[in-house]
């Protein structure tokens, strides 16, 4: 190596480095940056905001589901309210029903049921039904009467229950199979 | 004399738009003197003249649109900093791509420059080869009059790493000219 080798190459390389980034722009870069600077800042400034129209845009899409699910809640619970019945067959062939979309009317509140005072007797006694008044109206009336059927009603529950043998004929086998 | 019929007075709205003519002329003349400048510290990262150019568009949009360069201290650290990160956002898109140079010898490898005499687009070469993080820093060190403390202020490191980092990348280069001026080059 000659001993003025490094001086050549830190020189080499200095020159190098001073052109690296020298390149030159293309004539009226100043034009081309204002033009696009103002075009840009124009369409900004008049561009109808993208939210102003996303966000009624979403409400209106969220209010719709809301109402959609609950709607559908509703439908369920009616439906499963109107099959816990089991009908006859005969009401079944006598009539034929379309199936119809109950829709409960919303209840915007619920209304909390009143306290009730403890009672000392539990289960509370309920007041008697239409049933029961008719039959102490008729006990009042007719006493023997009601005895009797009493009596008649017991006896019958009591009796044991006979169940008559099934008798069978066998098969008669001509052989010829 | 002349009598006047009405009183002057103060219209807001002439006002206004006196205030915006002038903001206009002042980043008129921001972009008149700058541009080059903030050129040349895209192209340094970049290599690539159009990219440079559009790099340099998008620095001002964003510095119009921020709406405070009247407000800056240093603008030219303030531009550097901003088309530093732009440029850098490019190059990390074209990643696959190569950094292409434009240069006469375009396509000619370090070898084949030094053997032409064209020592600069040979060592340019060699600079573009460089990992980022040591060719990044010695390229702004090349845009004019870019003091290694601007340097660290567009970059986001300390100062002491710029300087550490271009002393590195000079060591490199220099092992690597030496190399090639003997005519052992490998490329690796």
């Amino acid at each position: 190596m000659r001993s003025d080798e490094p001086e050549t190459i830190n020189r080499l390389l200095e020159d190098a480095l001073s052109t690296y980034s020298s390149q030159e722009p293309r004539p009226g870069l100043e034009q081309r940056v204002l033009y696009r600077v103002h075009s840009a800042g124009a369409t900004r400034r008049f561009a109808f905001p993208v939210w102003a129209f996303a966000v009624p845009v979403a409400a209106c899409l969220l209010l719709t589901a809301i109402v959609w699910i609950h709607r559908g809640s509703q439908l369920q619970r009616s439906t499963i309210a109107r099959t816990v019945g089991f009908p006859t067959p005969g009401a079944l062939r006598g009539r034929t029903e379309t199936p119809r979309i109950m829709v409960r009317p919303h209840k915007s509140k619920r209304t909390k049921a009143p306290v009730l005072p403890r009672l000392p007797e539990f289960p509370a006694p309920s007041p008697i039904t239409a049933e029961e008044r008719t039959l102490l109206t008729f006990v009042a009336r007719a006493p023997d009467e009601a005895r009797q059927a009493f009596m008649e009603m017991q006896q019958r529950s009591t009796e044991s229950i006979r169940i008559e043998e099934i008798k069978i004929q066998p098969l008669q086998s001509d052989g010829l199979q | 004399m002349i009598e006047l019929t009405q009183p002057i007075a103060f219209q807001p709205e002439l006002a206004a738009r006196e205030e915006a003519a002038a903001r206009e002329a002042g980043f008129a003349a921001l972009v008149e003197r700058q541009s080059r400048f903030v050129f040349r510290v895209a192209y340094s990262i970049l290599r690539h003249t159009h990219d440079a150019e559009d790099a340099v568009q998008e620095t001002f949009l964003r510095l119009y649109r921020a709406g405070a360069w009247e407000a800056v201290e240093n603008e030219r650290a303030y531009l550097a900093r901003t088309a530093w990160r732009i440029a850098v956002d490019k190059l990390r898109n074209r990643r696959d791509e190569p950094l292409h140079p434009e240069w006469p010898s375009d396509g000619e490898s370090p070898e084949g420059a030094a053997l032409t005499a064209d020592w600069n687009a040979a060592i340019h070469r060699l600079m573009d080869a460089l990992p980022e993080e040591l060719r990044q820093p010695l390229a702004l060190s090349t845009v004019e009059e870019l003091s290694s403390q601007e340097i660290a202020q567009a970059m986001g490191i300390p100062q002491g790493t710029v300087r550490t980092r271009i002393m590195r990348a000079r060591q490199i280069l220099r092992q690597k000219v030496a190399r090639l001026r003997e005519g052992r080059y490998e490329k690796r």
